[in-house]
């Protein structure tokens, strides 16, 4: 495998974080070193420097290729458990403590493919938390590509999607379908909304309300910087004040944009539009 | 009284030479460094670590030096007394008052040179000294 | 069960959604007026000096921000003309904001990029060593090549050997170490041009 300095290591995450967003710790270092040897193989460069020289060009969309080495695009269920854990124990705590009597929560993931997230929101939200009947949830899911949103309504996935869910979970939201499919329960299928969007355009998020929580996991990461910061004010005003978004975990708003506040809780960092008059 | 093996600095600077720099100077102080690149990414690693300085570049992307200290001192945790010294290639009189009432504690123009990094990483973060 | 509403009721009208018959204003006194206006606003000739006068004036950071996205928004010759007069602001808020913007807006800001690094005021020259970041590998070589030359201030000569060392080839190697060589009594030169010079021979060296 490829040798590769801390130096190099460094720049090259200096150089991902400047264009992406993505941060890359040191403590890291195997994984990243693995993904550099696949794109330094994948794109037959003769030398780390060469394959860094095209990187740095995007020669063939190669920051693209490199991001997608590192965020696993196989969706399944409960991918960032962490994050749902965030979600039960600290920011629906706060939500409800600011919502001055209103019954309502809105969640919103975004994108949401073919629909493992919000489902899994759904789930976890059933079983994990105690306040579930007192409140109305809207869970939303959406995305920009309609063929995924039509598979998420469907509700029908393969086993792989599944592997994170323990069987009793299982057993509770699915039935079992001819050729090692599973398909959601009616009842879990309809707690989740489903809409197509374009975070870039600012009278399609606008469309949807505001959010107390959103997911926006492992997307902003691939937009350009115009597109990252116009979506990332679309996200702001989707926000209703004190509401939090949270990222995928190697990203960090901090190259995106300076609108959001920085949580650190338990499970993780969050970001939050700052409540009115602070 | 801290051992200065664990003092902790944070470089919030978007270049990577000079953070490269002043680790270059103050690893072999014994002090341990830490980077961000802009002054959201300081807030960020400040939560989750705690640091004894802070030096901290005016000019950065996103959130620059001042905005950041600003938003620093209006924290309610500890870390938000974190000695600073700002650096800025600025060398008024009118510059060093805007760092002060930002909260910086020591203001230095660029380029620091080692000897006056040392002692001030000395003052500020309670080393032992150059 | 089914503990989770599906038909929830429409959800509540975004304030920035333009109210029919009104033109959102960004004097408006509510600062969440005013970002709305903020993200709805073309700049354009006509909208020019309304749009510089917000930035001059706004303090609220939020509204600031959606300035700076319309400037991006529109990107063209009036947002680059806006933003690079508050690369001259002593506010380094507004300098930030505007170094932001005009990197998300490179193609407009090329054509300015020589006069920018050869500008009067070293800050602005500074500034435009780390715009030039912005732009095309071999662009950046052309435009900060004559600022390692002949550039007079250290802290200007130091931001464009930063910006070279990613991108220079071991023949600018001379360069970067004569321009050090220019300011002997600066400390952080020195080191700059030596460690550039290592990763760029560094990184073309290696296996």
């Amino acid at each position: 495998m490829i040798e590769i300095s801390d130096e190099e290591i460094r720049r090259l995450g200096d150089f991902l974080y400047r264009r992406t967003g993505m941060v890359y710790s040191l403590s890291k270092r195997y994984y990243i070193e693995r993904r550099i040897d696949d794109r330094v193989k994948a794109t037959a460069s003769p030398s780390f420097e060469s394959y860094f020289a095209r990187l740095r060009a995007d020669v063939g969309g190669e920051i693209e290729k490199f991001v997608n080495a590192f965020t696993v695009n196989e969706t399944y269920f409960n991918r960032e458990d962490h994050q749902l854990r965030c979600l039960t124990n600290d920011l629906l705590r706060e939500r409800i403590a600011v919502g001055h009597g209103t019954r309502r929560l809105r969640l919103w993931s975004v994108p949401c493919a073919t629909g493992e997230e919000p489902y899994s929101i759904a789930m976890w939200l059933l079983d994990k938390w105690p306040l579930v009947d007192t409140y109305d949830i809207e869970i939303c899911g959406s995305d920009i590509d309609t063929d995924a949103l039509g598979a998420a309504r469907l509700g029908i996935y393969g086993k792989r999607a599944l592997m994170r869910l323990p069987e009793q979970v299982v057993a509770r939201y699915f039935r079992r379908q001819p050729g090692d499919r599973w398909q959601l329960i009616d009842e879990l299928k309809e707690s989740v909304r489903f809409s197509p969007v374009n975070l870039v355009e600012a009278g399609q998020t606008r469309e949807h309300g505001r959010f107390d929580v959103i997911f926006c996991r492992n997307v902003l990461i691939y937009f350009d910087d115009t597109s990252r910061r116009i979506a990332a004010d679309n996200l702001y005003e989707s926000l209703l004040p004190g509401g939090f978004i949270c990222l995928g975990h190697t990203e960090s708003m901090s190259r995106i944009s300076p609108l959001f506040e920085v949580r650190r809780f338990e499970d993780g960092i969050v970001y939050q539009r700052p409540e009115v008059g602070r | 009284m801290s051992d200065v093996a664990s003092l902790r600095i944070m470089v919030v600077d978007d270049a990577a030479l000079v953070r490269l720099y002043y680790r270059s100077v103050l690893e072999p102080a014994g002090y341990v460094v830490d980077d961000a690149l802009n002054g959201l990414e300081a807030l960020e690693k400040l939560t989750g670590q705690e640091v004894q300085l802070l030096i901290v570049d005016i000019n950065m992307p996103v959130m620059d030096g001042l905005t950041f200290l600003r938003l620093l001192r209006r924290r309610a945790e500890p870390f938000a007394a974190t000695p600073a010294l700002v650096t800025s290639t600025e060398a008024g009189p009118q510059d060093r008052k805007a760092a002060e009432m930002a909260g910086a504690n020591f203001y230095a123009c660029k380029p620091v040179a080692a000897e006056d990094l040392l002692e001030i990483a000395s003052l500020l973060a309670g080393g032992v000294g150059a | 069960m089914p503990l989770i509403r599906r038909d929830a009721p429409a959800p509540s009208a975004d304030r920035d959604a333009p109210v029919a018959g009104t033109v959102p204003s960004l004097t408006a006194e509510a600062s969440e007026d005013r970002r709305a206006a903020a993200r709805q606003l073309v700049v354009t000739a006509e909208t020019r000096d309304a749009t510089a006068i917000a930035l001059f004036h706004e303090n609220d950071a939020h509204v600031l921000q959606a300035l700076f996205t319309a400037l991006v928004r529109s990107s063209n010759s009036t947002s680059v003309e806006i933003a690079l007069e508050l690369l001259r602001s002593d506010d380094a808020r507004l300098r930030t904001g505007a170094l932001d913007a005009l990197k998300a807006m490179t193609a407009h800001v090329l054509p300015h990029m020589a006069q920018l690094l050869s500008d009067a005021d070293t800050d602005v020259r500074i500034l435009a060593c780390d715009l030039a970041r912005a732009q095309p590998p071999e662009a950046i070589v052309d435009l900060l090549g004559p600022v390692l030359e002949t550039d007079g201030d250290g802290n200007v000569c130091g931001a464009a050997i930063e910006v070279m060392a990613d991108v220079a080839t071991p023949e600018h190697v001379p360069l970067l170490l004569r321009c050090a060589e220019r300011f002997p009594a600066d400390p952080f030169l020195a080191f700059s041009a030596r460690t550039a010079a290592q990763r760029i021979g560094a990184r073309n060296g290696k296996p």
